[in-house]
């Protein structure tokens, strides 16, 4: 399923509203008690008489009275909204965005645009500019968000750029959603400094965990990558000091053409040097912002690079470690390898091609980045229905 | 080779550091005894003594095996002149911190 | 066209600027061609004569895999990162704190008694009828409070003899009192009899169902080459190992006994047969062992009758076959090998007692003797039994496991089987993978450290340590093999 988080097609049907915009959370029960309704947005499918009291009513028929303030059209746009969802209206532009869906296993949330990395494959590229209200604006949806939401996720750019801001907004998920695992992605270099490392494991968060990158065992790889020198020596402290005070971290390391000669002896590395990681992450390539402008310079398919692929998992498990390979169709991977891939991709960004229809293994699969149909590796073809072997391309010799 | 299982030679010493020779006399003290003789000249000798019976062939050979170690106790000696006191410092910063494996 | 957008620096300007440093390191001949150099934390890399040279005199040349590879395993850091140098000294640290998990296998000698008369015996043998060289019940109910007293998470108490099962009313008496002892500290409690199963009954293992116990026996090879020197006054002894060996499993499972085989100079043109017997016997496991020199080797000079080349030879072949076995899909593992190859990858180490810097006496393990008398380790108490009392660390009559742990006699022992300060080892590349072994020091040359140049000790673990490298760097199907043991 690929679907859309943000559109600017709102139509607004009362003459009167709020100029600023606003954050509310959908609901689609226009008998809740009058005093809970003024953080929510009622959600109305027909034609009908819209209850006072609502922060926004949002509608998908063209026909309905609008006596009250703030009610927008929406047509058939978001078909997936439903009670509990929290969305930013932003009237003036027309605009919508879904925050945070209640049904969804993972949300991600955005905390800054700042990040002092440069990587050659970002998919989000960093943008210098005070972007505080974004943390801001997370600090105010916690609140509303379902104590039985699974998993947040807190994104950058640069989260550890926040500095006391990130602990007190972990400490918020703390407090206001204690049974919601939180995985922060961070590139870890801020916790070089073991009082912010120390920081962050006081709040004492019952399951907290940090991804953080590390593209390689050498400092030149590492540091390459990112478009950093220091990176590598700043990153692995800040590992050692968040392990010290035991806070669980898991290693992301994504294989394109300048990491893939030495992912082997990466893994070795770690096997040696950061056994106590909680988990390894071997990822693909998501072809969007930087990663699409160097398309050329840092693709590989992952056809080729099967062989050390294998190596480093190997490794990595026979070393006991847990490790998964993220963002991987199945039929470009080795069969050895099927069973530590993880459909990782968030399903508002992932998609499937033709062929997948037509293949046995689809339910197993991941699929693509919405991003990657760019680029594709020439190993894509389905498994067979009928047969149990998989495709030719997916059978490599050694 | 002497008759009475002995072999002299002379070394310098600006070359090979003594504590090298000694180290290398070590290794080889299976094969036959090495030892440093003062001598009349700025090069001390080298007294290589065989057990009894040890064969011509043989002999060589343990000298040649000595001076093979000799070469590696002087790059061990190089090895050791420029890392020893960063073994201290990696000695003292491993006991002076808390451990990371005791989750 | 496979270039980065230009606001990207490209490669050149990350790579490290000046000159290298050497990070502390070992080196020593692999063979005709090679070294292998290691650090303190037991990485290692293969590297030619001239490449050594070069690296030492900071002549080798970045950007090479070489390079790479050496930097990689710290044993040089270059331009400004120093993370290398928190890395060490945390594996450093952990490679120590290893020692800290101290005492884990507790030997009880529950008899001196034996019905075998075998010529190599460990032990010396004592007259089945003599009672007074069983373990009382009294001395054995004041060891599980020793037991208890060991930090240990994992705890293995393990009876030997003699033959234990010529006392065992004791093992259960141990047993149910380490158990209900067990009750409150909460270990992980397992229990191995050390025997040769001529004694086992239903009775027995009736008893065992209910508890974790398992069975060690010995199986020396084919039913010649066992019997040969496992003299049994009546029947065979090869008959009854393997009879036992069938009964325990299908008592207690497949897993429940594990054989160990003792090398005698008659092994050493057999081992194609000694290994192929394990396969008959249904074992995955097979531990190539070299004769120890102590108990009735000893005196009968067993030990001199072969020499270590002899063994190496034994010991090559051997493991050819059972590459080859697992090659052709029967998984089978090589007990020593695996020792060393977890030394060499798993980088926390294990704890096979007689491999271990500082030795793994006292700490790893402890012996309680039929008499009461403490011992560091099983061979420290046959040496008694031959009059040299240098392992002996007290008696459970007298001391308390506080004395016993800190006396004297170990700590003095524990320093002086640090490698890193012996001489030989002290510069040996094999260091941190071999280990110091005082007590067979002590017994062949006098002294617990030896001089190595003369030590068969050394001598096997260099060759053997010698080829296991050799196969990881240059046969490849070998090395999958071996890397499925680690
Ligand atoms: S063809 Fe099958 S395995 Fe390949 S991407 Fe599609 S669903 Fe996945
Ligand atoms: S005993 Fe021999 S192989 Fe072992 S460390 Fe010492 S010198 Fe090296």
């Amino acid at each position: 399923m690929l679907i859309k988080l943000h559109g600017r097609s709102l139509r607004a049907l009362s003459p009167e509203r709020s100029p600023e915009p606003f954050l509310g959370r959908v609901c689609t029960n226009p008998a809740l008690p009058a005093a809970a309704r003024s953080r929510e947005i009622l959600l109305v499918e027909g034609p009908c008489e819209l209850p006072g009291g609502f922060r926004a009513y949002l509608t998908r028929s063209e026909t309905g009275v609008a006596r009250q303030p703030n009610v927008f059209f929406i047509g058939a746009e978001f078909p997936f909204l439903g009670d509990g969802d929290i969305i930013r209206i932003h009237p003036e532009r027309s605009g919508l965005t879904v925050l945070y869906r209640r049904s969804s296993a993972f949300n991600s949330m955005l905390v800054t645009e700042r990040c002092d990395n440069y990587c050659v494959m970002c998919s989000q590229p960093p943008k210098e500019r005070d972007d505080g209200w974004l943390v801001d604006e997370l600090f105010e949806i916690i609140p509303m968000m379902s104590p039985e939401t699974p998993e947040i996720g807190i994104t950058g750019g640069e989260p550890g750029l926040l500095g006391s801001r990130l602990v007190d907004l972990v400490d918020r998920f703390r407090r206001f959603l204690p049974r919601t695992a939180l995985h922060i992605l961070s590139n870890g270099r801020a916790f070089a400094d073991e009082k912010f490392a120390l920081a962050l494991a006081k709040v004492g968060h019952p399951d907290l965990m940090l991804g953080i990158p590390l593209y390689g065992d050498l400092p030149e790889v590492h540091d390459f990558v990112v478009q950093a020198r220091g990176a590598f020596d700043q990153t692995i402290r800040g590992i050692l000091n968040l392990k010290r005070h035991r806070v669980r971290v898991e290693l992301r390391f994504v294989v394109q053409r300048d990491t893939v000669e030495r992912l082997p002896a990466f893994a070795r590395f770690v096997a040696r040097n950061l056994l106590f990681v909680d988990h390894v992450a071997l990822m693909g390539l998501e072809l969007m912002g930087f990663a699409r402008s160097n398309l050329d310079a840092i693709w590989i398919d992952p056809l080729d690079y099967q062989r050390e692929l294998a190596e480093a998992v190997e490794i990595l498990d026979r070393a006991r470690m847990h490790v998964s390979i993220y963002n991987h169709q199945l039929c470009v991977l080795d069969p050895v390898l099927h069973r530590f891939a993880r459909a990782s991709i968030s399903d508002w960004k992932n998609l499937y091609l033709e062929e997948c229809a037509r293949c046995e293994a689809r339910a197993r699969c991941g699929g693509f980045f919405a991003s990657s149909v760019v680029r594709r590796s020439r190993g894509i073809a389905p498994f067979a229905i009928a047969e149990q072997s998989g495709p030719m391309v997916a059978q490599r010799e050694d | 080779m002497t008759a009475d299982d002995r072999f002299d030679t002379r070394i310098d010493v600006q070359t090979y550091r003594p504590a090298a020779i000694k180290k290398a006399a070590y290794r080889v003290a299976e094969r036959c005894t090495v030892r440093l003789e003062p001598s009349d000249s700025d090069e001390p000798i080298l007294r290589f003594t065989f057990p009894p019976r040890t064969s011509d062939t043989a002999a060589a050979e343990a000298v040649r095996v000595f001076y093979q170690e000799l070469l590696d106790e002087e790059l061990r000696a190089q090895l050791h002149e420029e890392t020893d006191a960063l073994r201290s410092l990696i000695l003292a910063h491993a006991f002076s911190r808390t451990d990371l494996l005791q989750r | 066209m496979n270039q980065l957008a230009d606001t990207f620096r490209d490669r050149s300007a990350f790579a490290p600027s000046g000159p290298y440093r050497l990070l502390p390191a070992r080196f020593s001949r692999l063979d005709d061609r090679r070294y292998v150099i290691t650090n303190d934390v037991g990485e290692y890399v293969v590297l030619e004569r001239p490449a050594l040279q070069a690296l030492l005199r900071h002549e080798l040349q970045p950007g090479t895999p070489l390079y790479a590879d050496l930097k990689s395993r710290h044993f040089l850091f270059d331009g400004e990162s120093r993370v290398a140098l928190d890395l060490l000294a945390l594996k450093y640290r952990s490679r120590a704190d290893r020692i800290a998990d101290f005492t884990a296998l507790h030997m009880f000698v529950v008899t001196l008694r034996c019905d075998h008369t075998c010529s190599y015996c460990q032990v010396s043998r004592q007259m089945e009828e003599k009672s007074r060289f069983d373990m009382s019940q009294a001395h054995a109910d004041r060891a599980v409070e020793f037991v208890f007293r060991s930090p240990s998470p994992a705890i293995k108490i393990e009876f030997q003899g003699g033959e234990p099962l010529l006392n065992f009313d004791l093992i259960r008496h141990v047993v149910l009192r380490a158990e209900s002892l067990n009750r409150e500290h909460g270990r992980d409690l397992v229990f191995v009899i050390a025997s040769n199963l001529t004694r086992l009954n239903d009775e027995i293992l009736d008893f065992c169902k209910g508890h974790r116990i398992y069975f060690s026996t010995s199986l020396d090879g084919p039913a010649d080459l066992h019997d040969e020197r496992r003299a049994l006054p009546r029947g065979s002894s090869y008959r009854a190992a393997v009879d036992g060996i069938q009964r325990i499993r299908e008592a207690l499972g497949p897993d429940a006994v594990a054989a160990l085989m003792t090398t005698s100079p008659g092994s050493l043109p057999r081992v194609r047969e000694i290994v192929d017997e394990y396969v008959k016997q249904g074992f995955h496991s097979i531990f190539l062992r070299s004769l120890s020199p102590y108990g009735f080797a000893v005196r009968t000079s067993l030990v001199r009758r072969y020499d270590v080349d002899d063994w190496v030879k034994f010991y090559v072949e051997g493991l050819r076959h059972i590459i080859d076995l697992n090659l052709s899909g029967y998984p089978m593992r090589e007990e020593f090998a695996a020792i060393l190859l977890q030394k060499m990858f798993a980088p926390v180490g294990n704890g096979y007692v007689d491999l271990q810097s500082p030795a793994g006496l006292g700490i790893a393990g402890i012996i309680y003797n039929y008499d009461g008398a403490i011992y560091a380790s099983d061979e420290g108490r046959m040496l008694a039994e031959m009059g040299d009392h240098t392992f002996r660390l007290g008696h459970l009559d007298e001391d308390s496991f506080e004395e016993v742990m800190t006396s004297d006699t170990l700590v003095d022992l524990l320093k002086d089987s640090m490698l890193e300060g012996l001489p030989m080892c002290s510069d040996c590349a094999f260091m941190p993978y071999c280990g110091s072994d005082p007590v067979f020091h002590k017994a062949t040359q006098g002294d617990v450290i030896g001089h190595k140049a003369f030590s068969s000790f050394c001598k096997k673990q260099m060759a053997v340590l010698r080829h296991l490298i050799a196969l990881m760097e240059d046969d490849a199907s070998a090395r999958r093999v071996l890397q499925s043991w680690i």
